[in-house]
């Protein structure tokens, strides 16, 4: 087995240049850290900053490290022309896709069907500060689906009747929601039976108040099985015109669903 | 292996390119590797900001602690090197050392992506789960790969070590494999500048601008 490095033609750098190396991988690597914690620093500049960098740390790895500088140079270019060929056809299907650009470009589909995340249904740790300059303010407003439970007394039956017709009506929520034998809505939770449900749902809390929470700010409670994936589609926007009155009649009718 | 008559021979072994065949041959490999990464690196980001349900990136990427691991991994980059130079100085003690040393910063890697893999799973994102899911975990499990094996390789080394066989005349097994190793590190320099730094600030369609979903307008 042949040993190159002996036979004197390519020699390694020393001890002192390796700790050199190492530190100058270490300083642009913090550096690159604190361009773009906790949000970008260098505006638009960032992005482009950040590759440069780390096309620096690229060469010093291979150069230095893996020692091309001090090997035959036919090593050097057996190892560009793969680079290069998988750098061309890495930036061909960029370009064949649109994609190409600091920030992602959501293609037709994906801006149209894409559903806002919301964690586990309530605001835990991650506050959306950290977002980076370039994204656009929060999406509008995500509430959860709303839960249900009734344990409810008969409400008087004008307002159960109210509710009825906002539920099935102007409304909206028959576009989300199924009501065996009423509506039959596939996005939302079924709420044939909340009425039944609806108590207990969080301990403490009647089933009346728990629905109106839950028409009012669907997001403070997420029920269990309501898949991740809507969470977060039904718009206060859709509620916040109801006068008491109307969430109350509301209320009633689903209470009366069991 | 080099066994002891025959390394004086090998030193004049005659190539048409004049180079070790084991070493040009680990070059095309990497060389090659570079499209396979290439291929996967592609991919995240043509379906960069395509997937339509959540978590997105920027609700589960931590970049601080990707930054350490980062760390550990350029760290374990500088040991090899140190390896392969107590190699070349015949310092047993050395080789043995700073190949553990190596293996050991790998496998610090490894756990922490571990960890990372098994938080991502806790807040919901499977490789089925959306298309960055699926990108994410098949570009960085592969790179994940790559240094499970370079552990593997490592810590064959270090047995051949235990046994005196590595030197001088044999410093080219543990250069081979330090190629391999420092490969894995700069694929991990494009990975993390793509898919943490620039990347993991990635919201979700909805978020990014344009008209409101149509299935939101439509509810209104």
């Amino acid at each position: 087995m042949t040993s190159q490095p002996e036979a004197g033609h390519s020699r390694h750098p020393t001890f002192k240049q390796y700790v050199v190396v190492a530190i100058i991988l270490f300083v642009i690597t913090a550096v690159e850290f604190v361009i773009i914690f906790p949000d970008y620093k260098l505006g638009p500049a960032t992005v482009p900053t950040l590759i440069i960098l780390s096309m620096v740390k690229f060469a010093t790895v291979i150069f230095f490290y893996m020692h091309l500088k001090f090997d035959p140079k036919l090593l050097t270019w057996i190892f560009l022309s793969g680079l290069a060929l998988g750098t061309v056809v890495t930036f061909s299907l960029l370009f064949l896709f649109s994609s190409v650009g600091a920030t992602p470009q959501p293609r037709d589909y994906a801006r149209d069907n894409a559903v806002p995340y919301v964690e586990h249904g309530t605001e835990e740790d991650k506050p959306s500060s950290g977002t980076p300059p370039e994204t656009v303010p929060e999406t509008p407003d995500q509430s959860a689906p709303e839960p249900t439970t009734g344990d409810g007394g008969p409400g008087d039956t004008a307002l159960l009747a109210m509710g009825q017709e906002i539920f099935t009506g102007a409304g909206g929520c028959s576009a989300c929601h199924t009501i065996e034998g009423i509506t039959a809505g596939l996005v939302g939770p079924d709420l044939t039976h909340i009425g039944t449900d609806a108590s207990g749902r969080i301990s403490g809390v009647s089933a009346e108040d728990y629905l109106t929470e839950s028409i009012r700010n669907p997001e403070a409670f997420v029920a269990e099985g309501v898949d991740r994936a809507i969470a977060g589609l039904m718009l206060t926007a859709l509620t916040a015109n109801l006068s008491d009155q109307q969430v109350d009649g509301l209320v009633q009718f689903l209470l009366a669903q069991r | 292996m080099a066994h002891g008559e025959t390394v004086h021979h090998a030193e004049e072994e005659y190539t048409s390119t004049g180079l070790n065949h084991r070493k040009l041959l680990m070059w095309v490999f990497l060389s090659s590797d570079c499209l396979f990464f290439g291929a996967l690196i592609a991919t995240y980001m043509v379906y960069r900001g395509q997937s339509v349900v959540g978590p997105y990136p920027i609700d589960i990427i931590d970049i601080p602690v990707t930054t350490i691991s980062t760390f550990v991994l350029l760290c374990s980059s500088f040991a090899m090197v140190q390896a392969l130079a107590a190699t070349n100085a015949n310092n047993q003690r050395g080789i043995q050392i700073w190949l553990l040393v190596t293996a050991f910063m790998g496998l610090i890697f490894i756990s922490f992506q571990a960890y990372e893999f098994n938080a991502f799973r806790a807040e919901g994102l499977l490789i089925s789960t959306n298309l960055f899911g699926s990108t994410f975990f098949t570009l960085t499990g592969f790179h994940g790969a790559h240094v499970t094996l370079g552990i593997v390789w490592l810590l064959g080394l270090y047995w051949v070590a235990r046994k005196g066989r590595l030197g001088p005349r044999t410093a080219l097994d543990v250069e081979i494999c330090g190629l391999y190793w420092h490969f894995v590190d700069i694929v991990w320099i494009i990975i993390f500048t793509l898919l943490y730094l620039i990347g993991g600030f990635d919201t979700g369609p909805a978020a990014i601008g344009g008209p409101a979903p149509a299935l939101m307008g439509s509810l209104v």
